[in-house]
């Protein structure tokens, strides 16, 4: 993949300041891509599915912070969030959060255990489908009746074209910004 | 800079297809799986309905021996009530005002055993089990 690579500085000061205006920005894309997302009707007819667009953000956080900035922007996104929601500490809250950790977690892994095998396409699909069983734990757990993973198979199938949306997103969005530079 | 869109299949990679793959084929087994076992004989028993709300007793009616017109029932929970609208063949539910994304409401009406409704705001279950446990609906216990 093609990517213009600007070494700035060696200087450490510019490399914090660097990173925290990165995660502060994605976190804020992240927190408005949810929100247009939650403005738009559900067409899916499986209850629940989404389109994911704040997935991009994460995406693009791991391949750009790493692990731990990856995971600061997710903790920023849905924290801060749902605090603007007014919904922190509810369910949506809880929700956001188990699909966001699962969906995390396992595109970390691929990104970063298995990044020759996975383009951000593939990458992004398994990390839909884990948000999506991330979500559906969560609710089994609130509920307390597994019932819901009926739908499992549905929302898998909806991943692949929600996830290839969202991976090709990711990719053209880092393709885009110059003076980007990729850890993974 | 261009950003050309067009042969955006060029960076996919075989990790990606073999995602795709296996997801294609759970996904498709899981959703055509009811239909083959009944397909091969295999027999639910009559339908019947199971109210869950959480933390509360269950209630379990049989769809069989609810009149043509219907029967609407009325469950409480947290945040209101919902109606629930009983049919010989399906069940559905009318979510209360106050539940911000209606989820339980827009699932429409659940007719296979194994199909849920849940409403996670109004701690709610709603779903349909053959009286033959053995069956499909090992998953909803």
């Amino acid at each position: 993949m093609q990517e213009s690579k600007i070494v700035v500085a060696n200087n450490p000061y510019y490399d914090g300041v660097r990173r925290l205006a990165l995660i502060g920005l994605l976190a804020a894309m992240g927190i408005i891509l949810h929100f247009i997302e939650s403005l738009l009707p559900a067409i899916a007819p499986v209850p629940g599915a989404k389109l994911g667009l704040a997935n991009i953000i994460t995406l693009m956080a791991i391949v750009v912070l790493g692990i731990k900035g990856g995971g600061q922007v997710l903790f920023l996104r849905v924290f801060l969030g749902s605090l603007m929601a007014g919904t922190f500490l509810t369910l949506p809250f809880y929700l956001s959060l188990a699909g966001g950790i699962l969906a995390f977690i396992s595109m970390s892994i691929t990104l970063f255990w298995a990044k020759e095998k996975f383009s951000l396409v593939g990458v992004s699909i398994l990390g839909a489908l884990s948000h999506n069983i991330g979500q559906l734990l969560a609710v089994a757990v609130i509920i307390g009746n597994l019932g819901v993973f009926y739908y499992l198979p549905y929302l898998a199938l909806l991943a692949i074209p929600t996830g290839l949306l969202v991976g090709m997103g990711a990719r053209y969005s880092l393709n885009a910004l110059p003076g980007i530079r990729r850890i993974t | 800079m261009g950003i050309s869109f067009s042969k955006w299949w060029k960076g996919i990679r075989k990790g990606d297809k073999i995602v795709v793959g296996f997801v294609l084929i759970f996904a498709l087994a899981g959703a055509i799986y009811p239909f083959v076992w009944e397909w091969l004989g295999g027999d639910p028993g009559d339908l019947q309905v199971v109210i869950n709300p959480v933390g509360a007793e269950r209630q379990k009616i049989p769809l069989a021996g609810i009149p043509e017109e219907g029967k609407n029932l009325i469950v409480p929970g947290p945040i209101g009530d919902h109606l629930v609208e009983i049919l010989p063949d399906g069940v559905r539910v009318i979510a209360p005002e106050d539940d911000p994304l209606k989820i339980c409401e827009k699932t429409g009406w659940i007719r296979r055993p194994g199909a849920t409704i849940v409403c996670v705001p109004n701690q709610l279950a709603i779903w349909l089990e053959g009286s033959d446990d053995s069956g499909l609906d090992g998953i909803s216990e």
